[in-house]
């Protein structure tokens, strides 16, 4: 071979190493779960609450809004907003040691236990009601990790819901549709799905329903239903801190409405104010914030102000993927907009780098 | 981020010093000023941590504009500005940039100095201006050391060693100052004066120590430096190093509480005592050092205190070097992977690989010929190693190798296909694979970069290792590749389809690698299907179109139609499903080349402008194809007195516009002899319309002009920029011709200077001659076209101008050969337009000049144009017959052929001046021309004349034509015999009738167009002169037979 030609593939080899990628780690903890001895079939109901103890007993009521446990002939309620998961009697412990996966959100390993499911041979319908769930969750969940179409996620999880519309799981069902249903470019199917999440009983799933979907609204520049929305989330009555930080985030939503009807400036000063009197240990509101910034100014032309904003995203509040990722996406948008084409190459590749299965990376 | 991505050879030398303050800035605990709750402060931090200094400032200027600073940072933002400026010299490229800036940040920090008297970071200010001028001392000491390699260049070195001790010393004054204000401070702070409450005061005091020691420090750092700026062992050398270990000492004894400032002093103490020849005690500092087990800098430091040492004991003065060698292997073993590229790791490795080469020299070359082989392995290893890296480490190591050559070593363990059990375990073992022979690639890079330099006796030893890398990489990939299909084979539904495409695809690469282009082609092929539109399938469909390529190359003619289908198809695929990719346009250039291929130029022009990045060297390539058949065809309309056509013209307008395209898209890294070609070509295609701004600007035009890339293309071909050279002299010459500019002796001396210069470069000295041929062609084009009389007198007075300046100005031969041969050719060929034939004697003036000054060189001169004198004594005469001096060239013909009379060129250049002299009336002169001159004793005659001419040429089929010339011109010559003739008119009228019927009865032919043309046009002449109908050639009585090729020549007319 010429020595051309070698340099000339050596180079694409260069690149190829970003491509090409082993998943050692992901091989590695595959295989210590595969060594770890197998457990024995669940002997009682167990629910597990997000606080406080594990609960056995024999479920005796499940629907969208709670759990009741039978524990020695008292009954114990669980919302079902506060429920980690729930095993059944008899369940096997590949689909306990699945749904304990999802919980702690270790999707990678999950899917990998759920391949070891013998969906057929479930011994009760509740068990295969749960199997459905979790394949449809999964396939949602890689999804949104742009790791499969979120359409066939869509579809399996609407099949779901249709077969079982009382689970305990209704409303996690219902918001992951809805972002299934952004990811899949249908914001209008998602403002639909987030509706089933708003009509929780429960204030900071109504919040959050509401606000997500005032959020789908907005991207179909459904502004003033969008508006109505938000303005629901700020009025409501709430005090737990979830629900209080979902009202901050609804009035960036109101901001930024405000900007598309041409109040841009007064937008840019509103959020301006937000942030000077804002908690800026607030990570999340904080990169929400900046990140809306950035872009109002990039649309109004000043592009240095848009990079700085963004810049605070990046450098300040990493620690909040997808604000991050999409900051780094506008960054290397802005970079090569200002003619800084190494500084654009560099925030791509640490997006690339970071967040390789983000949706902003296919952008 | 920005600057993490950067090669480390992009950072200016200045970075060195300045991470070593930043590390004493670390080391002894300087607070950073950003209060962690507010995010504009913090972001401040942030944006100085990832190198983000031109945004930091930005971000100052904006929030100071909107009035968004907090209250705290609005006080110091002067000089938080100029403490950024300063940080961003570390990203200046260029000496001047540095300059400039350099002198922004003095300034800045002078007036806050100025203007601050009383402020709290004045200490900090002054440290930082010092810091300055220590950068700036340091960077000039390090440039003198570099150049004293030199020895031409010793007063530079000089003149940079005064220059650095000037900085160094303002910068031991600053840190004077520093020490000087920050004393009264302290001591109205000292004990009791700052009460335990007084919480502010106390963290005051402890900055303010802090501040102190480290000015105390660099003071004595500044004086080891002043110290080098002097001859080592100069009284000011040691007197300076001897003040500057005092003063580290005393630091190091009083810092027992501040152990940045301690070890630090006490690391560079060690150095100045080993400098000043303190052996042990330099030992014994360094130790302390080494003995530390703090992790972070301290860290940093034991590992250069620890190399110091090794190089300490491996010096001919302590002569311990297995206990340095040891020593230092020991700390290396102590190396994590992550920080064994860190500076001070490798110049352990250096340090160790250093004393090895040490004890070789002491060791006796026989009897410790093993130990000194294992010394010599041992070192060559880790050379090896840091040869591979770049940076101060790496360029030694690449020196120590030249001198220490190669040894072979193959890859003798883990040779054996690894065992792999699922798709998982296959896919990573041929990854592993592919990646040990990838590395051998750089090991290659590096061995033939020895190779260029080795001497004879090294060179086998280099080829072999070579070779056998070479040989280890195949087996590599290889059992990649096997290992791959077995990972295909073992590939189950659980297993992750994203690694089963990246499995295939790297299996596509290691085919492309061992040349196995069929694989390569069907796999990527496939890759390219599976995943449309990703990142895979658009690296993928690179690797198909590098494979399809090299099958279309070797396979044979009746084949590759078939493969040119499948590239066209892949092509089109790729520009479809992954448009503006680096591998759609190179696809598209493929598309290009096959429709040139093919010549149809209209599909290639298509495809160019579907490129999304310009159309680049094919857009190039084709305007000249466009160009060049546009050439070609006015040139025919030239010769046959036609216009040119609608389509012709529009021709040279597509030409036009893709040759202004692909200049307009060309971008400094496409630069290549094809770019500059077409740049030439367009600068011609201005030059032929007359716009001589357009090709002026294109010759020039700064940053991408011709003369601008002919110097940044690495493998220029001279005659290119050559070329380039001509066309700008054409420009100026075209330029006066139309009345524009004058054309001055200056500017044809300059240029023919540049143009002789790179003439001789390449060695070849008849490459000036033929440009400036070239250019007499392009000139003799521009005068033909050019219908304007006015403006063609001109620009034949600017050419003959530029010919006269440039053989009278220069002395050099070869200049003056070529310049008279230009002018030569010109007036040959103007002699034949009838509104230009005025001007040839003039034309031949400067041509006989040119000769005449050539002749008058000594043969000395001669032999550098490669030259025999009879040849231009034959170019002088021809000259002096154009300019009407005959009898002057009759007297050197006579000469030449009394030297040798055989020569026919002499020959027949005599006859023609005997005929030019007789100016068609002296029939003496004419008779001479006809019959011969100058008889000999032997009766025979010296000058042949056009008779003996004909007769002899025309025995030789290679002397056609000059057969022919002499038949016409024994006619013509007649004619005007019988002209000046009385009563024998008719008959000679006759005659020279029959001289030409005879030559057509027997040659029908006449020498082929052009020549018959002349014949017939002589004949009707002398028809209508004897009274005949002047029915030309197409009158004569057609030959009997044609005659054949192999007719006897001497069957010929014999009777002149």
């Amino acid at each position: 071979m010429t020595s051309q030609k070698k340099s000339k593939t050596s180079a694409i080899w260069g690149e190829l190493k970003s491509v090409a990628r082993v998943r050692s780690s992901a091989i590695a903890i595959a295989g210590l779960l595969m060594i770890l001895p197998a457990l024995n079939a669940q002997e009682r109901d167990r629910v597990f609450p997000m606080k406080g103890a594990a609960v056995t007993g024999k479920i005796v009521e499940k629907n969208r809004d709670r759990v009741v446990v039978e524990v020695r002939g008292n009954n114990q309620n669980f919302p079902t907003n506060e429920i980690l998961r729930v095993l059944f009697e008899g369940e096997p412990p590949t689909l306990s040691r699945t749904k304990d996966l999802v919980a702690q959100g270790q999707i990678d390993q999950a899917a990998e236990e759920f391949k070891k499911i013998d969906g057929a041979s479930l011994p009760s319908e509740d068990m295969k009601q749960d199997y459905q769930y979790l394949r449809g969750y999964l396939a949602g969940a890689f999804a949104m990790r742009g790791k499969g179409d979120p359409k066939n996620a869509l579809s399996l999880l609407n099949n779901w819901v249709k077969d079982n519309p009382q689970s305990y799981l209704f409303y996690n069902v219902a918001e992951m549709m809805g972002d299934l249903a952004v990811a899949g470019g249908v914001p209008d199917q998602a403002a639909r799905y987030y509706g089933g999440l708003a009509a929780a009983p429960f204030p900071e799933a109504k919040t959050k329903g509401n606000f997500l979907q005032g959020r789908a609204l907005m991207a179909q520049k459904q502004n003033a239903e969008a508006k109505s929305k938000f303005q629901a989330v700020m009025e409501a009555k709430v005090s737990d801190p979830i629900s209080l930080k979902f009202q901050k985030m609804a009035r960036i939503g109101v901001i930024q409405c405000d900007a598309t009807e041409g109040k841009a400036n007064e937008a840019i000063g509103e959020l301006e104010k937000m942030v000077d009197e804002g908690d800026s240990t607030d990570a999340e509101l904080f990169a929400e914030l900046f990140n809306t910034l950035g872009s109002l100014l990039a649309s109004a032309g000043r592009n240095d102000e848009a990079i700085l904003s963004y810049l605070k995203t990046d450098l300040l509040y990493g620690s909040q993927s997808e604000q991050h990722a999409e900051a780094l996406y506008r960054l290397t948008q802005l970079w090569s907009k200002v003619g800084d084409n190494q500084r654009a190459a560099d925030s791509k590749q640490k997006l690339e780098k970071l967040y390789p299965t983000s949706p902003w990376v296919k952008k | 981020m920005h600057q993490n991505t950067k090669k480390p050879g992009r950072k200016s030398r200045f970075l060195v010093l300045s991470s070593l303050l930043l590390g004493v800035h670390a080391a002894l605990g300087v607070p950073s000023q950003a209060v962690a709750e507010e995010p504009a402060a913090k972001f401040l931090q942030r944006l100085k941590e990832e190198g983000y200094y031109d945004q930091a400032l930005k971000y100052l200027d904006l929030s100071v504009q909107q009035n968004r600073l907090p209250a705290s940072m609005k006080e110091d933002i002067g000089l938080e500005k100029v403490m950024l400026l300063q940080m961003s010299l570390m990203e200046v490229r260029t000496a001047k940039d540095l300059d400039a800036k350099l002198v922004q940040v003095e300034q800045g920090y002078k007036e806050f100095l100025a203007n601050s008297p009383q402020h709290p970071r004045r200490g900090e200010t002054l440290l930082k201006l010092a810091d300055l001028y220590l950068d700036r001392g340091t960077k000039l000491l390090e440039d003198s050391k570099e150049d004293a390699r030199k020895p031409e260049l010793a007063d530079k070195v000089k003149e940079q060693r005064e220059r650095a001790r000037g900085s160094l010393q303002q910068a031991a004054e600053t840190y004077t100052t520093t020490i000087d204000s920050l004393r009264p401070t302290l001591e109205q702070m000292q004990g009791a004066n700052v009460k335990p409450n007084e919480t502010e005061r106390l963290a005051l005091r402890e900055k303010l120590q802090r501040e102190y020691r480290q000015a105390q420090i660099l003071q004595a750092i500044g004086s080891k430096l002043i110290a080098e700026t002097f001859d080592a062992n100069s009284p000011e050398w040691k007197q300076r190093l001897e003040d500057a270990e005092k003063k580290l000492a005393d630091v190091a004894d009083k810092s027992s509480k501040q152990a940045g400032a301690k070890y630090l002093s006490l690391l560079n103490r060690g150095r100045i005592q080993a400098m000043l020849g303190q052996v042990d005690a330099a030992r014994e500092t360094l130790k302390r050092v080494a003995e530390n087990e703090d992790a972070g800098i301290f860290r940093t430091w034991r590992i250069q205190a620890v190399a110091d040492i090794v190089r300490l004991d491996s010096s001919a003065a302590s002569g311990k070097y297995e206990a340095a060698i040891m020593a230092g292997e020991e700390q290396l073993k102590m190396v994590d992977m992550r920080e064994r590229d860190k500076p001070e790791w490798q110049d352990l490795q250096l340090a160790v690989a250093e004393a090895r080469l040490a004890w070789i020299k002491t060791l006796d070359p026989k009897g410790d010929e093993a130990k000194i082989r294992n010394l010599k392995r041992d070192a060559r290893d880790v050379f090896q190693n840091l040869a591979k890296k770049s940076g101060r480490a790496g360029n030694l190591a690449k020196d120590y190798l030249k001198d220490l050559g190669i040894e072979i070593k193959g890859n003798t363990e883990d040779n054996k296909v690894p065992d792999a059990n699922s798709f998982a375990e296959a896919m990573k073992a041929g990854r592993s694979r592919l990646d040990r022979a990838e590395e051998g690639d750089a090991t290659i890079q590096l061995l033939e970069k020895q190779l260029k330099d080795a001497p004879e006796a090294d060179r086998k030893g280099i080829e072999d290792q070579i070779k056998l890398v070479e040989s280890d990489m195949e087996r590599d990939r290889l059992q990649a590749i096997e290992l791959n299909d077995k990972a295909l084979r073992l590939y189950r539904d659980e297993d992750s389809r994203e690694d089963l495409l990246q499995t295939r695809f790297l299996q596509a690469y290691l085919h492309l690698r061992l040349q196995k282009y069929w694989e390569a082609f069907a796999i990527s092929d496939s890759v390219i299907r599976s995943s449309k539109g990703t990142e895979t399938a658009q690296k993928a469909g690179s690797f198909a179109l590098m494979s399809l390529g090299q099958l279309i190359d070797s396979a044979p003619a009746e084949r590759q139609s078939a493969l040119v289908v499948q590239l066209e198809r892949l092509a089109n695929y790729l520009r479809e499903t992954v448009p503006g990719s680096p591998e759609a346009e190179q696809a598209i250039d493929i598309l290009v080349s096959l429709a040139l291929r093919e010549k149809d130029f209209d599909k290639a022009e298509k495809y160019i402008g579907l490129k999304q990045s310009g159309g680049g060297k094919n857009a190039f390539l084709l305007g000249r194809i466009l160009w060049a058949e546009y050439r070609k065809a006015s040139y025919k309309h030239r010769q046959e007195k036609t216009e040119i056509s609608p389509q012709e013209e529009a021709m040279r307008a597509r030409a036009e516009k893709l040759l202004t395209d692909a200049w307009g898209g060309l971008a400094p890294e496409q630069f290549a002899n094809s770019s500059l070609e077409g740049t030439n070509d367009l600068v011609g295609l201005y030059l032929q319309g007359g716009r001589l701004d357009d090709a002026l600007r294109l010759i020039n035009e700064p940053a991408k002009g011709a003369v601008a890339q002919s110097k940044a293309i690495v493998d220029l071909q001279p005659a290119l920029q050559l070329d380039t050279y001509r066309l700008n002299l054409q420009a100026m010459v075209q330029s006066a011709g139309q009345g524009r500019t004058e054309l001055t002796a200056e500017q044809v001396d300059e240029s023919i200077k540049v143009m002789k210069e790179l003439s001789d470069k390449t060695g070849d000295t008849s490459m000036l001659s033929k440009s400036l041929q070239n250019l007499s062609a392009e000139l003799q084009g521009q005068l033909e076209t050019n219908k304007n009389p006015e403006q063609q007198a001109k620009l034949a007075t600017c050419f003959r101008i530029l010919i006269d300046q440039l053989t009278g100005v220069s002395s050099d031969p070869a200049v003056i050969e070529s310049g008279g041969a230009a002018m030569l050719v010109l007036a040959n060929n103007l002699e034949k337009v009838p509104s230009l034939a005025s001007r040839v004697p003039e034309m031949m003036g400067i041509a006989e000049k040119a000769y005449t000054k050539l002749s008058q060189l000594p043969p000395a001169e001669l032999e550098k144009i490669k030259r025999k004198p009879e040849e231009l004594m034959l170019k002088l005469a021809m000259t002096k017959r154009g300019a009407g001096k005959f009898e002057e060239a009759n007297k050197l013909l006579v000469d030449a052929l009394t030297k040798n009379q055989n020569n026919i060129t002499v020959q027949i250049e005599a006859a023609k001046n005997l005929q030019q002299w007789a100016a068609g009336k002296d029939v003496e002169k004419l008779k001479m021309a006809m019959l011969g001159a100058e008889p000999q004793a032997n009766k025979k005659k010296l000058v042949w004349g056009w008779g003996q001419i004909a007769q002899t040429t025309v025995r030789y089929p290679n002397f056609q034509k000059e057969f022919f010339e002499a038949r016409l011109n024994i006619a013509k010559c007649r004619a005007m015999i019988a002209e000046n003739s009385g009563a024998e008119k008719q008959k000679l009228y006759d005659a020279a009738i029959a001289d030409i019927t005879q030559t057509y009865s027997r040659f029908p032919e006449l020498g082929g167009a052009v020549l018959r043309g002349e014949f017939d046009r002589l004949l009707r002449e002398i028809q209508q002169k004897a009274g005949k109908q002047p029915t030309g050639i197409a009158g004569l009585p057609v030959p009997e037979g044609k005659p054949s090729e192999a007719q006897d020549p001497s069957a010929a007319p014999k009777n002149p």
